[in-house]
Order: structure tokens, then sequence, then C-alpha cells
């Protein structure tokens, strides 16, 4: 929307508060923008003034984001989410002296706002929702449903800060604000997503056992009394007739509960030809199309949020960062500290000859298991893995995870290290059998000795080649 | 002192033509039928065995060969605590090619949570449920609706399996092809729990397993077992599976035989079933099976002894003999008892104590003697010796009291329709069409 903001009509003054007037005809510069007191969006189209509103309250500048928006008219808006984005009507002159006044207060209360951000991924986002719903007086940061959004909600004022897709991102932001205490959640419906993107429009249908088709249909079971025949109704039927006939005695079916019952439903699958009764009941993500067990999908509560007094505070007295800190079950060492670490450990194995090991554990179909049950499960798999490896390591020992597959061990000063491994190995399969039956999980592992001759990539080099390759 | 000498007098004194006169049920009956003529029957299985052998070799490469698939079908009630131990013995099988059918009739236990996490571990291929109970032979007959097998096999829960069982019931349907059906043999896995089992051990082996090796050597063996029994498909499917029980097991075997199918004993197919372990316990079940030889045999399969179009002589002598031996001889006793009352009242005790040691005699003897011809399980043999004497008060007064109220109470009353071991409503529906 760059253009010329010096078109005379695209000013409005109301005593000392001149408000920018935006058009769909005249383009603008945001940068100048910060100089108005508020803005006036003065255009019927919905999609247009849904634009501008996300663009203003999306923007970085506070001297943007903060500023009160306001509708020239009463167009027509499908899109609640506007109305969450903006700050009144203009119908009139009365109109206009309330837009003024408000966003004299706006203004005002601004200057109360602490200029720190809260750490974290989220914080600026955090940071500028908290400043509206402070501007505006703690005003509810309520959910709205919305087909657009993949999760099936979104905050307005919170989400214009991301893309439709990434809607999943303003539950986590708000997660994270309500764990440090800012926010104080009122529920308000709880949806389920998908492992692999979140999203929250699926389609849950019965499948297939075997191929997890959805090509099945069920049927009753029907006993005859007399002849202790069970079938589905299918044997039963004639084609000539309505009447129920027993395949093994000819005889005709009368009343229920008296020569006949249905003691159960089977199913069958076209797609495989099996047989079965138990159902599984699988999701399929309409966005990016993983289909997993509904067991395994996500929760995730739609609250809707108030600011809390120590929310309050931290926006007008700074953030404090204490207890803040992610409490981690696992030390897994980055890469490059891992490898700082070994190198250290091959220079001190150049002094002092000890029995220290390198160790690759490469789980070899993990990627499958993340298509079947999602990123998210994967990602506590390998967390409860390194967990189990950990319990078995000594304190100076160290562990790193390499592209979500590979786990990297360097252990110092150990006896029967191929025994001890196939027991670490073990303990692993176990973890899987014990949770998830149904996953085979291949696990392939090497190790070498430290020697002051290879250095730390050649020797990963050679345990990866060994992996992976051989 | 006085009875003693009086007893050593009366043995001493007793001849030939008085000891007919006064034990010529133990005799006739006991001694010839289910001894002298059983041994020679098992002499003759023995050289005529070692005579099929190449051919039942032939048989078994023929099996092994082809490998067919098989269905093992696991009709139950409330069994899931013995399922997973079952199956167990069933995936230790040497014969691997194999469809497993667990059905579950409407156990009110977690039979129906194991069954589906055996199923969902691939242990069993397909776990059925009716959440309402039909009774075992609908159980049996729905899992055959779905049973894809070239053969059927039928067995119980609470059994487990030699490792070889499986493929040894099947050889014998390649050594004949107008068999269509195997039964295989039963024995006691809890024989030391308790004297009730014990002495059950004694009688699966001496009567029931030995007992259906000769009626098998005869051609009129009636009863395949229901803890273990294969079926060709072909025939099953044919006489419509399972009728309702009571007696569903011999029932079964009779249909095939009225097709004209051979039912065939095969003493190699090894199956261990936990027996009662009480005699209150074993009394319900013997009262249960006694009962179903009247309703069977001489209801619903009473065309076997008429010129039928079914009419095999095979059958009849089958029937026959099964009907004299079971029903005849139950009530001839009474009338040898009452013989005894009347005409020999001052020598009854000493005829009675005869008797018992004449019987004990008879069963150590026996036991021994067919002990001989035992193919596995000779571990137990020593076990169960000291047990052997009370087969008398067991096999001779436990039991035979037992046959004779079950055969009243269904002459009379037919009681097998009563008995809640099936549904009210099926036995209702079986007993309006006579059946």
């Amino acid at each position: 929307m760059a253009g010329n903001l010096e078109t005379p009509n695209s000013v409005v003054t109301i005593g000392k508060v001149n408000f920018y007037k935006i058009n769909d005809r005249i383009a603008f510069f945001w940068n100048a923008l910060m100089a108005y007191d508020g803005f006036i969006i003065d255009s019927s189209n919905a999609t247009f003034i849904r634009t501008v509103a996300r663009e203003i309250r999306g923007h970085h500048q506070p001297d943007i984001y903060l500023k009160g928006i306001f509708l020239m008219g009463n167009p027509e808006i499908k899109n609640k989410s506007v109305y969450s984005l903006i700050d009144g009507f203009i119908l009139g002159e009365d109109d206009l002296n309330m837009a003024a006044s408000r966003s004299q207060d706006y203004f005002l209360r601004s200057l109360d706002i602490h200029g720190s951000v809260p750490r974290g991924v989220y914080g600026t986002i955090i940071k500028k929702a908290f400043d509206l719903l402070y501007t505006r007086q703690n005003k509810v940061l309520a959910p709205l449903r919305d087909t657009h959004s993949i999760i099936g909600y979104n905050f307005p004022e919170l989400s214009v800060s991301f893309e439709e897709d990434e809607e999943p991102q303003v539950l986590d932001a708000l997660d994270w604000a309500e764990k440090e205490g800012l926010i104080w959640p009122d529920f308000q419906e709880r949806i389920y997503v998908c492992t692999s993107c979140s999203g929250g429009f699926l389609s849950i249908r019965e499948v297939c056992p075997h191929c997890k088709s959805s090509n099945i249909d069920g049927e009753d079971l029907v006993h005859h009394f007399p002849c202790a025949y069970i079938g589905p109704l299918s044997d039963y039927q004639m084609e000539d007739s309505s009447v129920l006939n027993c395949p093994k005695c000819n005889k005709d079916l009368h009343h229920i509960g008296v020569d006949y019952d249905k003691p159960s439903v089977i199913n069958h699958c076209h797609n495989c030809d099996s047989i079965f009764q138990d159902v599984y009941v699988k999701a399929k993500c309409m966005n990016c199309e993983s289909d997993m067990d509904v067991q395994y999908l996500k929760s995730r509560n739609i609250n809707s949020y108030k600011l809390t007094k120590k929310g309050r505070q931290a926006i007008t007295k700074g953030y404090s960062y204490e207890g803040i800190e992610e409490q981690l079950d696992v030390t897994l060492q980055s890469m490059d500290a891992f490898l700082s670490l070994l190198r250290y450990d091959i220079i001190r194995e150049s002094r002092e000859m000890g029995d220290d090991v390198l160790t690759g554990i490469y789980f070899e179909n993990l990627n499958d298991f993340a298509n079947e049950y999602g990123d998210f499960r994967r990602q506590s798999l390998i967390r409860e893995i390194a967990l189990i490896v950990q319990q078995r390591l000594n304190d100076l020992d160290y562990i790193c995870l390499e592209q979500s597959n590979l786990l990297w061990i360097v252990i110092h000063d150990v006896n029967k290290i191929e025994k001890a491994l196939e027991n670490l190995v073990k303990d692993i399969k176990e973890l899987i059998d014990r949770n998830l039956p149904s996953v085979k999980l291949s696990i392939v592992f090497e190790y070498s000795y430290l020697k002051a001759a290879t250095s730390a990539e050649t020797c990963m080099v050679d345990l990866k080649r060994k992996m992976l390759v051989e | 002192m006085k009875l003693l000498t009086e007893f050593y007098s009366f043995v001493s004194n007793i001849g030939g033509e008085k000891f007919l006169r006064y034990f010529y049920f133990f005799v006739i009956f006991e001694f010839f039928r289910f001894f002298v003529f059983e041994v020679i029957v098992l002499l003759y299985w023995v050289r005529a065995r070692k005579a099929r052998k190449p051919a039942m070799e032939e048989a078994h490469f023929e099996l092994m060969n082809r490998r067919p698939l098989v269905s093992i079908v696991i009709p139950g009630r409330n069994e899931g605590k013995h399922l997973f131990k079952l199956v167990e013995s069933l995936r230790k099988q040497t014969y691997t090619n194999t469809q497993i059918i667990v059905v579950d009739d409407g156990s009110d236990d977690d039979t129906a949570v194991i069954g589906r996490n055996l199923e969902r571990r691939g242990y069993v291929d397909l776990f059925l449920r009716n959440d309402v109970r039909g009774g075992k032979s609908s159980a049996a007959n729905l899992a055959l609706r779905y049973a894809r097998g070239e053969f059927v096999i039928a067995l119980d829960a609470d059994c487990n399996y030699l490792p070889d069982a499986i493929e040894k019931i099947l050889v014998p349907f390649y050594f004949d092809k107008r068999i269509g059906g195997v039964g295989g043999s039963v024995q006691v896995y809890n024989f030391d729990d308790s004297v009730a089992s014990a002495l059950q051990a004694i009688e699966y082996f001496d009567t029931i397993s030995v007992g259906r090796i000769v009626s098998s050597e005869l051609g009129i063996y009636r009863v395949i077992s229901g803890a273990f029994g294969a079926f060709r498909k072909e025939a099953i499917d044919k006489i419509g599976g399972w009728d309702v029980g009571p007696g569903m097991d011999g029932d079964i075997s009779v249909k095939l035989r009225k097709l004209g199918y051979k039912v065939k004993f095969e003493p190699d197919a090894i199956c261990r079933t936990n027996a009662p372990s009480t005699f209150k316990k074993l009394a319900k079940q013997r009262l249960r099976w006694d009962k179903s030889l009247i309703r069977f045999r001489l209801r619903k399969h009473r065309d076997v002894f008429f010129p039928t179009k079914t009419f095999l002589w095979i059958n009849f002598f089958s029937f026959l003999e099964n009907v004299v031996y079971n029903v005849f001889l139950n009530f001839k006793w009474y009338f040898y008892l009452g013989d005894m009352l009347i005409n020999f009242i001052s020598f009854l005790p000493f005829i009675f104590i005869t008797n018992i040691i004449l019987y004990a005699t008879y069963n150590i003897v026996k036991y021994l003697v067919f002990g001989l011809f035992r193919l596995k399980r000779k571990e137990a043999i020593i076990y169960l010796l000291p047990y052997t004497p009370l087969m008398v008060f067991y096999f001779g007064y436990f039991l035979r009291l037992i046959r004779t109220g079950a055969y009243l109470q269904e002459f009379f009353f037919r009681a097998s329709y009563k008995d809640n071991w099936n549904p009210a409503k099926s036995s209702k529906a079986a007993r309006a069409l006579r059946i």
C-alpha cells in the first residue's frame, strides 16, 4: 500500500485529534501513519476493511498497532473477527467526537506501558496483544469461530500476527502466557487437532483395522435359536421375499427374541475383504492429510482470557523472568556443545588412556512412526528414549540428538560396552513394546573407542556410515 | 475273626460254576468286554498301526507339502483367563498355517478386553463377541461361518495342546479322504490336584482313550471330543455345523457318520484339559454328558436304528454297542444287585467284598497292561498307580449312580433342555422342534 499520503481529504481533525482516513482508492506509507492519533477506514469493501484492520493490529510499531480504528458507516462484514480489531463505528458527528475521545484515552494509557518484552519466541506477539488489552481496559481475549483458521477458531488480537495456517501457534503463545500467570483462562471449548500440523479440521471415520480403508460395511449378526446357526443378516435374506429364512434349517424366522435375536454386529472391508467387529476410528487431517488414530489426537482447550494482576503489572512495570525456565526432564546437548565436549574428551584421551566410547543409536523407521502417530508423539517418544539412556549414564556422560532419529552418546570408562548397549537397546524396545505394541521400531547401534588420532567429526562420520549405509 | 474265617471258607469253596453265578456281571460284562476284548483289539491295532505306518508317513508328507489353511475355532464364555496360555500353546505348534478364531459367547468378565487385545497384537486372527449369550454351539457356528480353512479344529479354551497336536490331528485326513472328522486324545492335566482329578486321569486313559482307540479301530468311534476335534470344512459345512447342546460333540460326530463320512480317533494328537477337581463339579459335568446320550442317541438320532435312506450297518452297530453298554448294562447292574439280594442274601457281604477285590485287582492289571499301549505322558503312570484300586468305587458306584440319575431325568423329564449350560431360549426352541 505504498503511495502518496498527503492527499488533503485523507486527514480528519477533531479538536486536537488527527485521524487518517484510509480508503481503497488512495495508497499510503505505514511509517507516515505513526504521526496520526487514529484511523478511520472509509470503505464498503469488507475484504479491504479486514486487510487494513489486520495490518494495523499486526504492525510491529506500537505507534500504529495501539491506535484506534474506526469504521466509517456500517458496512456489512461477515468476518466477525474484524469487530474485535476495530474500536467503533462513525455514523455521525457524535461518533467522531467519541472516536477522538477514545483515541486520546488509548494514547494516555499507552504511556503507562513498560517497554520490556517477555522472553521467548512469542514474547513480542504476546506483548502486542497485552498492550492492546491494557489500553482497551481489560478487554477479554475471546476466541471466535473461524472456518478460515486451521484450528477452527481465532483470537483476533493475536491471530493478526500469524498466518491462518499458523493459528495453532496462537494457542501455544496463550498457553505460555497462562503458564506464566499473565492471563487467566475461562474454558469455552475443547478441540482435537492433528498431531502433525495441529489442524483442527479432521474427518473422523471408522476404518478397517487391517488395511485402514474406510470402505467398510457393518451388518447385524442373527442367531437362530432352534438350530444354533449364526451369521450376518444377509445370510437369511432371500431375493424374492422379505421374510428371513435360516440357511441351515430352512425355517422362517418369526419373532425377534422368540426364535432369533441379533447378538452383535460384524463388519466387512470391501478393500481387503477382511472381517472384524472392532473398527478402528481414524482422523484424517483435511489440512495435511495425515491419517491418525483418534486416541493420539492432541486435545487443546479453547479458552477466553483475561489479564491477571500479574499480567497487568507486567505490562506497566516490566516482565519478570523468575520461574519461567523450562523444566527439562532430560538434558540433551546441542550438536555444537556435544562436538566441543567430544573434542575435549579426545584430547584428554591422548594424555590418559581411558575407555571412553562414542556411541550412535539410530532409529531406522522413526519417520514411519511419525507418519502414523504424528510428530508430537514422535518427540515424546524420543524424549522418553533419551530419558532411559540418560538414566543409564554417569554424570560425566552426555548425549545429543541429531535429526530426531539419531542419538549420540559419549560414555566414559565403560566395561563390556557391547553388553551395556545391548541392554540399553533392550530397555528401549521394552518401553516401546509396553506402550506401543503395534510399533516395530528398528534400532541400529555402533560404537567406537575414542582415539587421539581420530577427530571428533571423523569418528562420527565413520559411525554414521556404518549405521546408515552398511 | 469269625467273619474272616467264613469269608475264607466262602472263597475256597466257591468253585468255577458258583464263581460264574455270583460274579457273572464282572466276568461277562466287565472283564471280557472291557479287558479281554479291548486287549485283543489293541494288539490288532498295534499291528495295523505298524502296517499303516508307510501310508501315514505319506499322508504326513502330503499334509506338510500342501500346508492347507486350518481354522482353529475357540468358542467359550468367561474363558478370558485361559486365552493367553492357550494362544501361547498354539503359537508353539509345529503346524503354523492357521487362522485362529476366538468367539466370546456373551462373557460377563474381562474376556472381551483380553480377546480384543490378543487380536490387536496379532495372536488371534479374529476375535468375535456376541453381546448376548447364545450357547456354545452358536458361538462355534459363528466361528465356522468365518472360517476360511480347508480344515476346522475346535478347541476348548481351558486346554493346552502338545506342540505337535495340530499337525498330528490333521494327518488322518490325508490318509483317507473319506474321513470327515478326527478326534484328538484328551488327557487330564491337573491329575495331581485331588483324588477326583487323579481318578479322572485314570478314567481318561483307561476307559476314554483306550476305548476310543478300540472303537476307532472297529469303525464305531462316535464322540469327537469337544475339547479337541478336527473336521473337514466341506463336511462340517454340509451338516450345518453344531446343533444346540449339550452333547454337541457326540451329536456332530453322529451327523458326520450319517452322511457317510468316517470318524477317527488320533491318539498321537494330545490335548491336556483341566478336569473338575471336586466330586460335586464332576457330578454336574457327568450328569450333563450322560443326559445327552439319551437325548441324542435314543431320540434325535434314533433313525440310525431304522432302515431309512441314511441307514448304515456300521452306525447301527456303533449305536447299539453304545446303548447296550451304557444304558442297558447300567440298569442290568441293578438287576444283578437284585438277583444277589434275593438269591444269595446270606453271602451278600462276601460277594460284595469279593467283587471289590476282583474289581480292584482288575483295575490295577488293566491299568498296567493298557499302560503298555501308552504313547506319551508315561511320567504319570507311577503317580496314579495307587489310585487305581479306588476306581471300583469311582466307576462302579459313583459314576453308575450319576448315570442312572441322568438317564432317568432325561427319560422322564427331558432334563437336558433345562440345563443352564445352554441359554433357556435355545433349549426352549430346540425342544419345541424336538431336536
